[in-house]
């Protein structure tokens, strides 16, 4: 359960939940959402992957995320959402506090 | 053939439990020794039964390209529902013990029995629903789109939480009269309301509908 409440403490963890419960993903489409760099989206992947909240499967070359979350899980998630803690995606109104998590 | 994790120590205490209420009766109450026998027995008979049937599965093309993915999941769902049954039929032969005894009278442990098992069938549901948002299905055996199979599990997940809440809730706090009437109308909505979610689901094909 450690895992789990470290994965979601992040917000970009959170957000890349949100994006994932909408429908699964590649890592691509993933990544047009936010403007960190993709070793750093890599990590934060492989952050959720370790909590078991997503689960990744290989198509060729294409990598799909997908939401792997316990009923517990997805209620924990809507309650930091509910507490003011979502996050915006970048392609709409971005809230004047959200952090810039651009890497060089 | 897939080596399937081992199941949880919590697991497999669970299955001793009975087993040992079970032989304690038969020293007890010999007179019943048959039926006391076939209690114990029950749950390892068919922890055996799936342990055989998973390892014939496993050698068959399709069951070979299904297990890999799922075997830990379905072993950490396995566990779970071997603790609940094991604690299921170790419940009334615990009663039963005490009854034996002295410690109660047999009106007492019938209602303990009763009271005691059905909430452990509604934790059960609990359990069951709060892990079946987990359960995947390969990306390539996918029939329907994977974000309708992922809101109607969420949905269907959720709706046997509230069940099974309900349900423990009910025999917990309700008089057995009462309880039962009421117990078996969530449990009847519990499990008609998700399959009705998945018929419209399954007549409308693929959509995309929101959370």
């Amino acid at each position: 359960m450690n895992k789990v409440f470290k994965a979601l403490s992040d917000p970009t963890r959170r957000r890349v939940l949100q994006l994932l419960r909408q429908r699964p993903m590649t890592a691509g489409e993933l990544s047009s959402h936010f403007e960190i760099s993709k070793p750093t989206l890599s990590a934060h992947f492989a952050t959720l992957r370790e909590a078991d909240l997503i689960a990744a499967e290989k198509t060729g070359t294409t990598i799909t995320y997908r939401l792997k979350m316990s009923v517990l899980e997805d209620a924990l998630l809507s309650f930091t959402q509910t507490f003011g803690l979502e996050f915006k995606d970048r392609t709409s109104d971005r809230p004047a506090t959200e952090p810039r998590e651009r890497e060089t | 053939m897939t080596k399937q994790p081992a199941l949880s120590s919590l697991a497999l205490t669970a299955m001793a439990l009975p087993v040992i209420a079970g032989a304690w009766l038969c020293f007890v109450r010999p007179e019943r020794a048959g039926l006391w026998v076939l209690a114990m027995l029950f749950v390892p008979a068919v922890r055996l039964g799936i342990r055989t049937a998973s390892r014939a599965l496993g050698t068959t093309r399709i069951g070979a390209a299904i297990l890999p993915a799922r075997t830990v999941d379905a072993q950490k769902m396995l566990s779970g529902a071997i603790v609940v049954a094991s604690l299921v039929v170790a419940l009334p032969l615990a009663a039963n013990l005490a009854d034996a005894l002295g410690l109660i009278d047999a009106s007492g442990a019938h209602a303990i029995a009763t009271r005691w098992t059905n909430v452990l069938a509604g934790g059960y549901f609990v359990f069951h629903g709060n892990r079946l948002p987990k359960i995947l299905t390969p990306l390539s055996g996918a029939r329907h789109d994977l974000a309708t199979m992922q809101t109607v599990q969420f949905r269907t997940g959720r709706l046997y939480v509230l069940a099974g809440s309900a349900y423990a809730v009910v025999w917990l706090v309700l008089p057995a009269h009462l309880a039962q009437p009421y117990g078996l109308a969530i449990m009847v909505t519990g499990i008609l309301v998700p399959s009705a979610i998945l018929r419209s689901y399954a007549r409308r094909g693929v959509a995309h509908p929101g959370r």
